[in-house]
């Protein structure tokens, strides 16, 4: 065993060191950079580098889950439905952050957690559907059925969530002009300054949850194999 | 997902979270906070990168393991 | 494609025999629905102002829709499935049942309609288009319903799966409709019909695609 005592090259390791050092930037960059001055939400609109990047990585891992399930439905390798199950569970996580972090910032900016909002709503939504997929692959004990089963499924579930989320915000802003467009979201005109960080910002935490997903991955590949053996 | 991981996570975005709602005018002003702020999250977020590593070595010394023992 | 016509038809006029033969399914779907209305009637006894009828509407139509129409693979034996499995291809299946299931749906509605109408009042010049939305509604909700029983069926699941793996898919639609019907009965706006012409056809289309998958399972 030369190779134990070693240094230990990760599998890797460019995007994971990447992922640190633009989390370092955004936590950094985040509260000293500057920001524009807009009524209502005045230094609260930093929440764009810790809240709105929440749900980008979530959008993202999900699209992961959507894009391993027809990998699988074309070929049938169990071990695309295993990314499948990962990148979904962190996407929830990823969610459910985004989703606490939308209420505490409501809370303090519009005087109450729960409020109806487009974005809040497709949050919910998205959390709902995912949670039926994890049920459904809860129902079932046979995995290569679980697999086929759970893909049909997250193809659906992810069309459905794009189309809440992003289709009919727009839908509601135009029956209700008044109600619609709540001084908070829409009004992030991206400053330079602003853009500076949130690029960086939404590639730092997609990195990272990319990156629990991958660990999980290989921890359950592990798993499967020491089961095989016994 | 690993549950300390997730548990630092939640950690993190609750901290800056918080810390961008709050005295939503006067924060800026008081800067010595932003400084407290930038610390405590810098800190949680090394937890997070030493935690990371650490499963990151066990990992691949299970797995260079199972790939000799398979050849 | 005339005798791919005739062929979905054909799986049409069989699922529609077996499942008139079965009467206690059609009546018991019926006295759900009828049921439910009443259950609401009790609560209100009056008409409920222009949310909660809207509201009460389609949540009303939406579990009545997934008890009939959640449960159209379900109720198929083993033996029945690998019989269908020899004799239709797939895309005629999920057509046909798809089919039936709308015009189930969309009778229902009528029903609820005309219950609505009748105990908790209408507005004025609105008929048509509450018929047009029904209509529209059944269709989505029919095309996730069917692929939703199907998934259901082959999880050896019961009911109550088919509602939670439904529901949640049915959010953007059911939402849209809802929007559009309080818009048309508060300020009397005609609701956005291509959006919700587009969002069936892509309900139908995704569940046309994805069956076949299922299919051999």
């Amino acid at each position: 065993m030369s190779q134990g005592s070693s240094f230990v090259f990760f599998r890797g390791f460019a995007w994971k060191a990447l992922s640190l050092i633009l989390l370092f930037y955004t936590f950094y960059q985040g509260f000293n950079g500057t920001v524009p001055e807009m009524p209502i939400l005045h230094q609260t609109i930093r929440n764009l580098y810790f809240h709105v990047t929440m749900w980008m990585a979530m959008l993202v891992l999900l699209l992961s889950n959507a894009i391993y399930g027809i990998r699988f439905l074309s070929s049938g390798n169990l071990d695309l439905d295993l990314k499948a199950d990962e990148c979904a569970k962190s996407g929830m996580i990823f969610g459910i952050a985004g989703l606490v972090t939308g209420m505490i910032w409501a809370n303090y900016t519009w005087g109450a957690p729960w409020v109806n909002d487009p974005q809040l709503n497709g949050t919910a939504a998205s959390l709902l559907i995912y949670a039926a997929y994890f049920v459904l692959r809860n129902a079932i004990s046979e995995s290569s059925k679980r697999a086929k089963l759970a893909a049909v499924y997250s193809i659906f579930a992810f069309v459905m969530m794009f189309v809440f989320i992003m289709v009919i915000p727009k839908l509601s802003d135009s029956l209700h002009p008044g109600k619609g467009g709540n001084p908070g979201f829409n009004k992030y005109d991206l400053d330079s300054n602003m853009r500076m960080v949130f690029y960086p910002a939404v590639i730092g935490w997609t990195l990272l949850g990319a990156w629990f997903t991958e660990l999980r991955i290989r921890i359950r590949r592990i798993e499967q194999k020491i089961e095989l053996n016994a | 997902m690993n549950t300390r991981l997730s548990f630092l996570l939640f950690g993190l975005v609750f901290l800056s979270n918080t810390a961008c709602a709050e005295n939503i005018n006067t924060w800026m002003v008081t800067d010595n906070k932003i400084n407290v702020v930038v610390t405590v999250a810098f800190v949680v977020l090394s937890i997070m990168a030493v935690w990371l590593f650490r499963i990151e070595t066990r990992l691949g010394k299970i797995e260079r393991q199972s790939a000799q023992t398979k050849s | 494609m005339n005798s791919g016509l005739s062929r979905l038809l054909s799986v049409f006029a069989y699922e529609f025999r077996t499942e008139f033969r079965n009467k206690e399914s059609i009546s018991g779907i019926l006295v759900y629905a009828l049921a439910s209305i009443f259950i609401t009637w009790l609560c209100f006894l009056q008409s409920p102002g222009t949310q909660a009828w809207t509201g009460l509407y389609w949540i009303i139509l939406l579990f009545a829709a997934t008890n009939a129409a959640g449960r159209s693979f379900i109720r198929e034996s083993r033996g029945l499935q690998l019989f269908h499995y020899m004799l239709f291809r797939p895309g005629e299946v999920i057509l046909a049942k798809s089919l039936f299931n709308f015009l189930l749906l969309f009778a229902l509605g009528l029903l609820n309609l005309c219950c609505f109408t009748l105990m908790f009042g209408g507005k004025e010049g609105t008929l048509n288009e509450l018929l047009l939305l029904t209509l529209l509604g059944a269709f989505g909700l029919s095309a996730v319903l069917t692929l939703v029983s199907s998934i259901v069926s082959k999880a050896y699941g019961n009911a109550s799966l088919a509602a939670v793996l439904g529901f949640p898919l049915l959010f953007p639609v059911l939402l849209i409709l809802v929007k559009s019907t309080l818009a048309l009965l508060e300020g009397g706006q005609s609701p956005n019909w291509l959006m919700l012409v587009a969002l069936d056809a892509l309900l139908l289309a995704l569940s046309y695609i994805l069956f076949p998958y299922l299919w051999r399972e």
